[in-house]
């Protein structure tokens, strides 16, 4: 793990369920990659989407998160509405949501 | 069938029609008729003029052209929040798209401008006036009331036979996508639902216990 921590939405967890190991355990790689740098080759979601971020897994599939720090910083806390926003320190990456190119 | 890119550059340039006619033509209220004359009428001029912007499939129907294609956009716009009930209204989904991609409109500046004359002609004429207007088309060799119901009228231009193709990069598609799509962006939503609730799971609860 990097320089932040992760939490992780429910929703990230049912889909990993649907992963063979070799995958999850690919993407924990990533993650942890991620973590210590999470504004390396990510960008911002747009739209509704404001205030979240995305990065390219591989070629079809992209991850979703949120830096806390920066949603603070940014004033993007009316974007994302974490309601546990006040107890969850600003080294916190929330993931939230891989999106599956072949899915959609 | 569209291709995904024609699915959301449709679904943009739908957006971008209505709230041009709130914001430009100051109206009040739209109907499912008015929006599906609206983009007929466009989508015609455009691909008269050998453009490629909008690519719904229209036929001839009772009012007396329809999208289906249009119909379930507009219907998913609704449930995703994206216009409100009953009227098509503006919503600040819809502001937060058009604002973010400001730049692909900007870069699009002349085929908007023929979208824009086609809502400055019709957008203010009620919706039954509109529906006769278009009754009397010339269509072919006859005149759109003559066509038989069902019969085709509009479809995609290939891009081969166009003249112009709206111009929208795959990064820019690929974000598009992602808030005009109806089955991803209601999954991404029920995922930021639970983030609003705090309902947040550890490394160890996620990647332990599988």
């Amino acid at each position: 793990m990097g320089n932040y921590k992760p939490l992780y939405s429910p929703r990230f967890k049912e889909q990993l369920k649907q992963l063979s190991q070799r995958d999850v355990s690919k993407i924990e790689q990533q993650i942890s990659d991620l973590l210590s740098d999470p504004w390396h080759n990510t960008e911002f979601l747009k739209g509704q989407y404001r205030g979240k971020r995305k990065i390219w897994l591989n070629r079809l599939d992209r991850l979703v998160f949120v830096i806390c720090e920066e949603c603070r910083e940014s004033g993007h806390r009316s974007f994302n509405q974490c309601a546990d926003c006040d107890s969850v320190p600003d080294n916190t990456v929330v993931i939230g949501f891989i999106i599956f190119g072949h899915n959609y | 069938m569209r291709t995904s890119k024609e699915k959301t550059t449709d679904r943009l340039l739908v957006l971008y029609t209505i709230n041009d006619c709130y914001e430009r033509h100051n109206l009040r209220a739209l109907s499912e008729t008015k929006v599906q004359k609206l983009v007929f009428l466009s989508e015609k001029r455009l691909i008269d003029n050998r453009i490629k912007a909008f690519n719904y499939h229209f036929i001839r129907l009772l009012h007396p052209t329809f999208s289906s294609e249009l119909r379930n956009d507009l219907t998913s716009f609704i449930s995703l929040g994206y216009l409100s009930e009953p009227w098509l209204g503006q919503t600040n989904r819809m502001t937060m798209i058009l604002e973010d991609f400001n730049d692909v409109f900007q870069r699009n500046r002349h085929i908007l401008s023929i979208i824009d004359d086609v809502i400055s002609k019709y957008a203010s004429v009620p919706t039954d006036r509109l529906v006769q207007i278009v009754y009397r088309m010339p269509w072919l060799s006859k005149t759109v009331i003559d066509l038989k119901i069902g019969v085709p009228m509009l479809y995609p231009l290939k891009e081969e036979k166009a003249r112009e193709v709206f111009d929208i990069t795959e990064d820019e598609l690929a974000d598009l996508e992602i808030c005009l799509n109806p089955k991803l962006s209601q999954d991404l939503d029920q995922a930021f639902d639970e983030m609003r609730k705090g309902r947040l799971l550890s490394h160890a609860e996620v990647f332990g216990k599988l």
